[in-house]
């Protein structure tokens, strides 16, 4: 992962987002238990990107992101 | 007479063949709603120790399986969509023939209505899984005027008889409602205005208020607590003199009254599933969030959380959680979304791209990310007015 612009600690892992290996500005979400998690790992220009987190046990429980019509992606 | 025996037999087999296929025609040719919405009710009737009542306001806005979570609560939800107070006088009656609980929460909508029922799809989606008995004709004669319209009532056959063409496979699964009968709404919709609180109360004298005395009277003669609510929504003039007036029918009776029109407990820019009316699941969550903290302080109501007898509700939380969880993968709009992640259930992390002008094309966006965060995003309104790229990331208490 490259060029990282925003980074925090969390109770359920380090959240960034950044710049991936193929350019794109992605979400990251890193835990115990994963690598780096990628909300957007097949595009690049999303306009909104979410990564849903089960409160519960701090588990990844949905990843989401939006075009800039705002309509859902379609892999 | 040997041989008259041998008739006699057949004969009652032919009987019992034909009872058995018109069973089977009908129940596969109801739709199957109620027994849907509130099966998990029927089935086990004497674990809840709080149910609610009222019309699809109570439907969408109490959601059980939040009070067990957050009070190991044992309630249901037996609320039904365009049920009048007649009707809901009925569904109660029934409720607390079939099991005791502590506690009756009602909500008051629709209370100065003169008519008995609304559509009567309505009233089969809240009769059609009760079974025939004698109260249950008392009901039909007392609801449904007309004579020739009881039929289908008692045997629902008579009404749905001619969806054949219409089977699909959901009438083979029959899915069942795992919410404890409440219903999550998700769209996200302007509402109309809210109308005046009116200075004065006045009379309202309707069919309506008849009921609602008689469920009242119902529930303390069975020493049963009720708790009368008018739930939020943008309230018409007509529908803020009702809300006033229940008032005066909870002093008289002597039982507590919450009247949300007087509250601010939600936000109706982003807690509106429709124009007039109904509660998102946002909406609903800060209802239900507000009516177990009102419980909690008022009533001594059992936490069954860690009791051995009621250890399916977790494995039925989960489900819940899931179910939510399900309803979201689907969402295809940004507005829903955002409103589903209102929801003490789950963090999240969210990005928005400066460039992408999300907050020109709708301001709802900023509301519903300042509703996920309770308000607490100070640099939001910058980022809305100068374009900049916006990160936030919620986390709850303790959680994690």
């Amino acid at each position: 992962m490259n060029g990282n612009t925003l980074q925090i600690e969390t109770s359920f892992g380090m959240v960034r987002y950044g710049t991936d290996e193929a350019g794109n500005r992605t979400l990251f979400l890193q835990d115990e238990e994963t690598d780096w998690l990628q909300s957007t790992p097949h595009d690049s220009g999303a306009a909104v990107q979410i990564i849903v987190i089960d409160s519960s046990d701090g588990s990844v429980a949905g990843v989401k992101r939006f075009d800039r019509s705002l309509s859902v992606y379609r892999e | 007479m040997r041989k008259r025996a041998k008739g006699l037999f057949w004969g009652c087999m032919a009987a019992v063949f034909f009872a058995a296929g018109i069973r089977f025609v009908t129940n596969l040719t109801d739709p199957g709603y109620a027994y849907s919405k509130n099966r998990e009710f029927v089935e086990n009737s004497d674990v809840y120790d709080v149910l609610f009542f009222g019309n699809s306001h109570m439907a969408n806005a109490v959601f059980p399986l939040e009070l067990w979570d957050d009070y190991g609560m044992a309630s249901y939800n037996l609320a039904g969509f365009g049920l009048r107070m007649p009707s809901v006088y009925w569904v109660v009656r029934h409720a607390l023939s079939e099991s005791e609980p502590e506690l009756v929460v009602l909500d008051c909508h629709n209370v100065g209505a003169e008519e008995k029922t609304g559509r009567k799809e309505m009233l089969h989606a809240q009769m059609d899984h009760l079974p025939l008995s004698f109260d249950k004709i008392r009901m039909i004669c007392d609801l449904v005027e007309g004579p020739g319209d009881r039929l289908e009532f008692v045997w629902n056959f008579a009404a749905y008889h001619d969806r054949w063409w219409d089977l699909d496979q959901a009438d083979f699964e029959r899915e069942v409602n795992i919410q404890k009968g409440a219903e999550i709404a998700v769209d996200v919709v302007t509402p109309d205005e809210m109308a005046e609180r009116p200075v004065e109360t006045v009379d309202v004298d309707s069919v309506g208020m008849e009921y609602l005395r008689r469920i009242v009277e119902e529930c303390q003669s069975r020493d049963t607590e009720i708790l009368l609510t008018y739930l939020p929504f943008p309230a018409s003039e007509d529908e803020w003199a009702e809300a006033l007036y229940v008032e005066r029918i909870a002093r008289e009776y002597r039982v507590p009254y919450v009247n949300f029109l007087d509250l601010q407990v939600v936000d109706l820019e982003v807690d509106c599933s429709d124009t007039n009316s109904h509660l998102n699941g946002s909406g609903g969550r800060k209802v239900t969030d507000y009516i177990g903290q009102y419980i909690h302080a008022h009533y001594e109501i059992a936490d069954h959380r860690g009791d051995g007898a009621y250890a399916d509700w977790d494995a039925a939380y989960r489900r819940y959680t899931d179910y939510k969880l399900g309803i979201m993968e689907q969402l295809e709009t940004l507005d829903k979304y955002l409103m589903m992640l209102a929801d003490p259930a789950f963090d999240c992390c969210i990005y928005v791209d400066g460039d992408a002008g999300i907050w020109q094309q709708n301001e709802i966006y900023m509301s519903l990310i300042d509703n996920i965060a309770g308000g607490k995003t100070e640099k939001l309104g910058q980022a809305v007015s100068q374009g900049d790229p916006y990160f936030l990331v919620v986390e709850s208490v303790g959680g994690g």
